[in-house]
């Protein structure tokens, strides 16, 4: 089926077990080829509805389907990667090389198929020197860079990022804008970190209790005093800026 | 955490480094295994000197293997003091009511001796190549892969885990805790902490078996790529010398041993 | 607690090894009867790494201080993964530090993982009985499991190393020794055992499911 969306939600409910509603009733439209940003306090359920599109959670009622195909809930969607917080979380091989060739190999790609793959996410991560190190031994920055070429060598379509420059210097920071701004894929990047949004998103949706309280253009949502300090958030810097210089 | 690294100079080149880890790994085993069926004192010297031996060829600084004495040598320290003074029949010095037995001094050179040549094959097994090569070498040697798997991702995390358990120890030093006197508060904040660790592993646990079935963990089963590459002239040639070396130490003992 | 290399005779070190190989090969095929065994491997190897660092606790008796071996704890929490854990972690101590040995890995390795599965049996004695809510039930079944894996491991070790070396003690002295060893591993059982359940209580108040181990 053709169609134009990356990610489509209809009537998404979910909770956990015991716990009070996520989810009620949650629709969500992403085009093919938007970054969109996510924010919203802590607890807002940003990662809980990230976990919801990548299928790692089952949800209660609902559809979510991805390039027009149901989502194979609670099972593998190659067409949609996830970019971990926390790199050590997801560097779980001993060697970067491995790392990166895990998930072509859960591919069942030939021995041939699986080696070019590693070496063009390396290449476009710009992170070939590591391939036979450690990932303990790596940066931050290069942690962070490492983890990326592990998800691309999956050849994703939608790449879902959670907090992506958290812990990063402001030289990896540069780096990783520049790299995503230069990416193709659809992306949802969830970040605290507003300035980021601000200069790799197109598109922002502001969450909070489990609803899209906001969804639009960045630089009007995050500019907006009132919507943000209603939900915990504070105004850029550079959006401060902005407005002053219209009073 | 410096003292996890054992591997520090894998990357020298020796005959030892260039050996492939399989074959390595095998033939050092029985090397070893023989020095351990050695109950002759007569034999150590030459126990020893074939130790030293490989340890040359090694090219392993000598400061680098005294550090990995230093924690087995608390034990070395109390069998010599234990052996000679207070085991055996036949003395062999006296001075004062302190007497040194025979039997005791040899069993204390035996023990010593054979702990201090095997300790250097272990050094130099798993110094020689990086560790990682090593569990590879065991995945080869077809290790149920469950263990390997296993093995793997403990050594993998182990740095991480070291280091965060380091920084909690600090956090609390400088809440003013300090392990001195046991009492029943002593030993619930420190079960805190252990229960602490476990918890942060098992969290952490979760979140990358989550990350592994992102990436498609356990959607099938994992082919196992036989990228294994073949011995070399030069691997069975030292592969045999070690074994050779071990049929003699062997034959010797029951030599001495009056069987042969 | 670790019996180093080059004390143990060869028949006792290989004996160890097939014990050890028998014992892994019961566990795995344990684990290989659940419905996904691998699904448990993360877990299983980031607890190993986690009760290696928990291992190097010091608990203050002054003017000294001892090491935890926590072995009935790793049984309580791993069950059929805590002996290819206990394997692991004897391998990787005796490769990155020295602490044990080669030739003795496998004696060490069924001295210590053994007395974990029995502790990981007397733990689930409570879910036998249907007490699994009962405080007193968890408490007695993880007290006895702490002590009772330090306490065998103790025995075992004792007994290896005292007939095995030529000490020239006749046999009712080396028993008598034996015994005064054991005896005085009573106190250190205790402190083991009191930490399990210390440790067992702090897991079930923060991380319960970290015991739903049936």
């Amino acid at each position: 089926m053709e169609t134009n969306n990356a990610i489509l939600i209809k009537d998404l409910c979910f909770a956990y077990p015991n716990k009070k509603i996520v989810f009620q009733d949650m629709d969500l439209e992403i085009k093919k080829g938007e970054k969109v940003g996510v924010i919203g306090p802590n607890g807002a359920g940003k990662t809980t509805l990230f976990m919801l599109v990548c299928g790692v959670l089952k949800s209660k009622k609902g559809n979510i389907s991805l390039l027009g195909e149901p989502l194979v809930q609670g099972g593998f969607n190659p067409q949609i990667g996830f970019v971990f917080q926390n790199p050590d979380d997801q560097l779980f091989n001993p060697t970067v090389w491995d790392d990166v060739a895990f998930g072509p190999i859960n591919l069942n790609l030939s021995e041939e198929e699986i080696e070019a793959r590693v070496n063009k996410a390396l290449t476009i991560t710009n992170t070939q020197e590591f391939a036979e190190r450690a990932p303990h031994h790596l940066s931050g920055g290069e942690k962070r860079m490492v983890s990326i070429a592990g998800v691309l060598a999956l050849e994703p379509e939608i790449i879902i990022y959670d907090e992506p420059s958290a812990n990063l210097d402001m030289r990896s920071r540069r780096r990783l804008i520049n790299f995503l701004n230069d990416s193709q894929e659809t992306m949802l990047i969830s970040s605290h970190d507003l300035e980021f949004i601000l200069e790799v998103c197109e598109r922002v949706l502001l969450i909070d209790g489990g609803e899209v309280i906001a969804d639009g253009n960045p630089t009007e949502i995050m500019s907006d005093v009132g919507l943000m300090e209603a939900h915990g958030l504070e105004v850029p810097h550079s959006l401060q800026f902005h407005q002053n210089n219209h009073h | 955490m410096d003292h996890l690294r054992i591997d520090d100079y894998a990357n020298l080149s020796s005959l030892l480094h260039r050996w492939d880890p399989r074959l390595k790994l095998i033939g050092l085993f029985i090397l070893i295994f023989s020095i351990a069926f050695i109950q002759n004192i007569e034999l150590m010297p030459i126990v020893l000197l074939i130790s030293i031996g490989y340890y040359l060829i090694s090219k392993i600084p000598f400061s680098f293997l005294m550090t990995r004495l230093r924690y087995p040598g608390v034990f070395l320290l109390m069998v010599a003091i234990i052996f000679p003074f207070f085991s055996g029949v036949t003395v062999l010095y006296q001075v004062g009511f302190v007497k040194v037995y025979s039997e005791g001094l040899i069993a204390f050179l035996l023990i010593a001796s054979k702990f201090v040549a095997i300790m250097i094959f272990a050094v130099l097994l798993f110094g020689t190549s990086a560790v990682l090569s090593t569990i590879r070498a065991l995945q080869q040697l077809r290790f149920p892969p469950i263990l390997v798997d296993m093995l793997l991702m403990t050594y993998r995390y182990l740095f991480e885990i070291s280091h965060d358990f380091r920084k909690m120890q600090l956090a609390m030093r400088m809440k003013n805790f300090h392990a001195t006197h046991l009492n029943f508060q002593t030993l619930n904040q420190l079960a805190a902490l252990a229960g602490t660790m476990l918890i942060r592993s098992y969290e952490r646990s979760e979140k990358i078996y989550k990350a592994m079935i992102l990436r498609g963990y356990a959607s099938q089963e994992i082919k196992q790529f036989n990228t294994a590459v073949r011995f070399t002239s030069a691997d069975w040639i030292k592969f045999t010398v070690t074994c050779l070396l071990s049929i003699g130490l062997v034959v010797a003992e029951f030599y001495f041993r009056g069987i042969l | 607690m670790h019996i180093p290399d080059g004390v143990l005779p060869l028949g006792v070190s290989i004996a160890g090894y097939a014990t050890t190989a028998g014992a892994t090969w019961f566990s795995l095929k344990k684990i290989n009867q659940r419905e996904d065994p691998r699904e448990g491997v993360p877990k299983a190897a980031l607890l190993t790494a986690g009760f290696f660092v928990a291992s190097w606790i010091h608990i203050p008796i002054p003017p000294t201080s001892i090491h935890l071996v926590l072995n009935g704890l790793m049984g309580v929490v791993l069950g059929y993964y805590a002996f290819p854990s206990i394997l692991i972690g004897l391998f990787l101590q005796a490769i990155l530090f020295q602490h044990g040995g080669i030739t003795s890995l496998g004696v060490n390795a069924a001295m210590m993982g053994i007395p974990a599965l029995l502790a990981y049996y007397i733990f689930n004695l409570r879910i036998k009985f249907g007490k699994k809510d009962s405080k007193t039930w968890t408490n007695v079944t993880a007290f006895l499991g702490g002590a009772l894996g330090l306490g065998i491991a103790a025995v075992i070790a004792y007994t290896l190393l005292i007939t095995s070396i030529p000490s020239y003690l006749d046999a009712t002295v080396e028993k008598a020794s034996i015994l005064a060893m054991t005896l005085g591993y009573l106190p250190l059982m205790l402190i083991e055992g009191v930490f399990t359940v210390l440790i067992v209580n702090f897991l079930q108040k923060v991380k319960p499911e970290l015991l739903e181990n049936e």
